[in-house]
């Protein structure tokens, strides 16, 4: 009996035992390959464009104070800058102390570099440490996006040498002052807190250690049990043998619970505090560190947002610990512990401010990344995104719709708007706006909106024709008299928006003031296979059917397609393929993938020349004339109307010497709007150019088989050299030439045409008599 | 005497081009300030086929670099530089990186434009190296080197 009683027992240890062992092998196996590589989900990030500094570059302090403010800097009084993050401008002298940045070419280290201006421009730049001129320095870029994962999970994963010494400090002190002894839980110290909780009847104490408290964040449900404690305490001890203090600090510092913002949750202390001072760990005082180490506690009791009173108290309890400990003095401690809490009182949002933008760059990492990649790996997207542009661009939509409205008695906010803006050498978009409300992540009318193109497509028509120099110059006589196109049983009659016609006009001045008429017949004399094959190699890709009323525009495109095409003219027939992304980095920065600036010549640079000099005199004396009194005197522009049937849709897409802007203005129900190309999307398009800095067009280098004539443009004949009227108008050399008018005689048109006719007959007779010359000789 | 015949009205047709219709169009009249003054007398009939952008070789004061006001191009000297090192330590991806930065500051540089050509060659993207240079050569302002230069670029990336 006794000799039983032995076994079972034994029998009994070995199997409890051998159980604890089971578990214990299987929870190490948990951590092991829980905590091994990959412990987070990190949400990629997207940046914006950096600001680049420079000597000489165009840039006014208010626009520098406008960038700062928008990546958090704070504006101090004093000169000495201490913290990374702060920055003062004094009229013509600004001082910044620059955060650190990894670029995707490498890590900018933080500096402190004084600027001066002098009116518009920035004049010098110096790095105040060594005294030495800099070339070049990049402000970081703005945050403009991040994606996070299915658990919507946010943190900014930090290195333990990144952490402040001061907080490491502090944070033991409060939570775990034995950490770097103890062999991952303290027996005492749970007896004690049973002992106390048991004496109160409940939770008053807790013994756990930093290890516990992370085992438990990082492994475990929130649920209180004797089993999960036990598990608990197995599992910090296991932690302990496989990895070294540090590491699981780290690991700490990266996944206690910070708070909350909706459905997204702040994990780590990088991310807190961004969340609630909207400044990096390094660039934090010693009362925001003690702020965020209470939170450790419990970060939606001590909410700093919604109870001050706790969490200042709270605060104010370890600043007297820091203190005693020694971390502080007692006098700082009293200074700091009557200063307010200092956290921001808008959080800086998860939710992008810029949906528009954001969509047309997923649009764009689709192609290359699953979504489960961007949600957790910790990719850094670089993006050519412009703040500062974008936001020129929205309040200029905004306001230009809200005065509208007023103006023309409509019912407020029943109009709606798009804008898209890219550099026009590079083709890098700058700046999209899907909604004339726009933090609203709904329908993007730049991206997917399609609306007929109206007269925008008309360079397309015009360009065709002058890709053929022996046909068609820029003063080449076009008809714009009544034209009926069959068109099933009935016919297709396109009319003027003057419901006039205007008989014979240079082909500039048709495109100058937009005849339909005219356009169509010039359409038809090329063919629609011709102007269709020049939609194609403006970067359109879409399938085009050859409809003639195509050639007024009957194509539904959107903003961003517009876009594409304008930027080949702007860039003399070079085509860059939009870009909205430059480069992805992974988690170590290291460069995952760049996305090159591509340059194809896709349209005759002489041609697209001519067309240039046609658009912009559309912004002098044409239907976009306006512009002369809108735009700053000596900024030169080119660009082209657009208007749909009923008013519905009002376009204007065009160019400055380095920004192409497309602008559209309508209505969602598709109502007319009573606005033409220039009445409503011109006048936003015109706000924007005057708004942002931007170059004038500058008189290109004109291709090699170009000369210019003096003529003039109105009656489609070149002056003689003597006269002193006349404009320059750009030829294609060896293509046709329109007649020679002298001085003092007035052009008159049945002459010009008799002239050209036998001067090109002539012409043509003689060059088959050379021919037949050479012919001779061969 | 058909040959003497037809040599004789292509005399006719040749004198008749000198004498009556040159003098009809005045010459060409070019834009004086402040850039482009292609002064060409003498030109070949142009061979080239219509999309191709041939190079140029004018005698033009060269503008371009010179447009910016003077410290701006300390920055892109500074990447210009920047970028020939790279490509020295066949940095070919950094190099280019760094020539778009450039650009970003500088669009209309012929230089610029053409050392990325040049790195495209070297990455034996070709049709990219032909496209930049001919882009090149249409900002080059009639800098004979550097056309040159863009020539050879075009001509080794066939």
């Amino acid at each position: 009996m006794k000799k039983f009683l032995l076994l079972s027992v034994i029998i009994l240890l070995g199997v409890a035992g051998w159980k604890l062992w089971d578990t214990t092998v299987s929870l190490d196996r948990q951590i092991t390959s829980q905590f091994e590589g990959a412990r987070w989900e990190l949400p990629a990030r997207i940046y914006g464009r950096p600001l680049d500094l420079y000597a000489g570059k165009e840039l006014q302090p208010q626009q520098l104070r406008q960038e700062l403010e928008l990546l958090g800097y704070q504006s101090v009084d004093n000169t000495a800058l201490e913290k990374a993050g702060e920055y003062q401008i004094n009229g013509a002298r600004a001082l910044i102390h620059c955060r650190s940045f990894t670029f995707s070419d490498g890590l900018q280290p933080a500096a402190v570099i004084e600027l001066s201006f002098t009116g518009n421009h920035l004049a010098s730049l110096t790095d105040r440490q060594s005294g030495e001129p800099l070339p070049f320095f990049r402000l970081e870029p703005l945050l403009i996006a991040s994606i996070y994962p299915g658990d919507n999970e946010d943190r900014l994963l930090l290195h333990i040498k990144e952490v402040p010494e001061l907080l490491i400090k502090t944070l033991l002190l409060v939570e775990d002052k034995s950490f770097y002894h103890h062999l991952g839980v303290r027996p005492v110290a749970i007896l004690r807190a049973l002992f106390a909780n048991i004496k109160a009847g409940r939770t008053v104490q807790g013994g756990s250690t930093l290890t516990q408290q992370l085992v438990k964040n990082f492994f475990l449900t929130n649920k209180r049990s004797l089993k999960r404690k036990a598990k608990e305490a197995i599992m910090a001890l296991l932690l302990e043998y496989h990895y070294s203090k540090d590491e699981i600090l780290e690991a700490y510092l990266n996944e206690i619970y910070m708070g909350q913002d909706g459905k997204r949750a702040i994990h780590g202390f990088g991310m807190a505090s961004r969340f609630y001072f909207g400044r990096k760990l390094d660039e934090l005082s010693a009362s925001q560190i003690a702020l965020l180490v209470g939170l450790a506690k419990g970060a939606s009791h001590y909410n700093p947002r919604k109870h001050p009173v706790r969490a200042k108290a709270r605060r104010d309890k370890i600043l007297h610990d820091m203190a005693d400990e020694g971390l502080l003095t007692a006098a700082t401690a009293e200074y700091l512990q009557q200063k307010p809490l200092g956290v921001l009182e808008r959080i800086p949002s998860g939710v992008t401010r810029y949906p528009a933008f954001v969509r047309l760059v997923r649009e764009q990492l689709k192609r290359d990344y699953k979504d489960i990649e961007l949600q957790s790996r910790g990719l850094t997207v670089f993006t050519t995104f412009d703040p500062l542009v974008q936001q020129a661009a929205e309040a200029s939509l905004d306001n230009v719709l809200s005065a509208l409205e007023k103006e023309r008695k409509m019912k407020k906010e029943s109009l709606q708007g798009a804008v898209v803006i890219c550099s026009v050498d590079q083709g890098e978009v700058l700046a999209v706006v899907g909604d004339r409300f726009t933090s609203q992540d709904g329908f993007n009318r730049a991206l997917d909106m399609k609306r007929p193109l109206g007269s925008v497509i008309k360079p397309a028509i015009y360009l065709s024709a002058l890709a053929r120099p022996d046909q068609y110059n820029l003063l080449s006589l076009i008809e714009d008299s009544p034209l009926a196109i069959p068109a099933g049983s009935k016919s297709w009659k396109p009319k003027n928006y003057d419901k006039k016609f205007h008989g014979q006009v240079p082909l500039m001045q048709a495109l100058v003031h937009s005849y339909n008429v005219a356009t169509v017949r010039l359409g038809m004399a090329l063919g629609l296979e011709t102007v269709i094959g020049t939609l194609h190699n403006l970067g359109i890709t879409k399938e085009i059917p050859a409809y003639p009323s195509l050639l007024l525009g009957a194509i539904e495109l959107p903003p961003i397609d517009v876009l594409q095409m304008y930027q080949v003219i702007a860039a003399g027939g070079y085509k860059s393929t939009l870009r909205a992304i430059l480069a992805v980095t992974n988690q170590d920065n290291e460069l995952l993938q760049r996305y090159p600036l591509t340059v194809e010549q896709v349209v005759p640079s002489g041609a697209v020349f001519c067309l240039k000099r046609a658009l912009e005199e559309v912004t002098r004396s044409g239907t976009a004339a306006s512009l002369r009194h809108r735009l700053p005197r000596d900024l030169r522009v080119a660009g082209k109307t657009g208007t749909t049937d009923d008013l519905r849709d009002s376009w204007f897409a065009g160019f400055s010497g380095s920004h192409v802007t497309v602008a559209w203005v309508g209505r969602d129900d598709n109502h007319s709007t009573g606005l033409t190309g220039a009445s409503g999307a011109l006048r936003v398009w015109s706000e924007i150019m005057s708004t942002i800095t931007t170059d004038s067009i500058e008189d290109d280098q004109p291709p090699e088989d170009i000369d210019f004539y003096r003529a003039d443009i109105r009656s489609g004949m070149i002056v003689d050299n003597s006269c002193s009227q006349g404009e320059l108008v750009p030829f294609m050399r060896g293509g046709i030439l329109p007649p020679v008018t002298f001085c003092g005689a007035s052009p008159q048109r049945s002459h010009t045409r008799r002239t050209r006719r036998s001067q090109n007959g002539f012409e043509k007779a003689l060059e088959q008599g050379l021919k037949q010359f050479m012919r001779i000789f061969q | 005497m058909k040959h003497y015949l037809l040599v004789s009205m292509a005399c006719f047709f040749l004198l008749a081009a000198s004498g009556c219709v040159a003098p009809r169009y005045s010459k060409p009249v070019y834009r004086s300030t402040p850039a482009p003054a292609p002064v060409r007398k003498h030109t070949r009939r142009q061979t080239r086929k219509p999309f191709e952008q041939p190079a140029t070789n004018r005698s033009v004061p060269q503008v371009g670099r010179q447009q910016l006001p003077r410290p701006a191009n300390k920055a892109v000297a500074n990447f210009s530089s920047q970028a020939d090192r790279q490509m020295n330590q066949g940095k070919l991806k950094a190099a280019a990186q760094t020539l778009e930065r450039g650009l970003r500051i500088a669009p209309k540089d012929a230089l610029l434009w053409s050392k990325l050509a040049r790195v495209r060659l070297l990455q034996r993207r070709y049709a990219q190296a032909r496209s930049l240079a001919t882009k090149s050569n249409s900002l080059a302002r009639g800098n004979r080197a550097l056309v040159r230069q863009n020539q050879q670029t075009i001509e080794q990336a066939r």
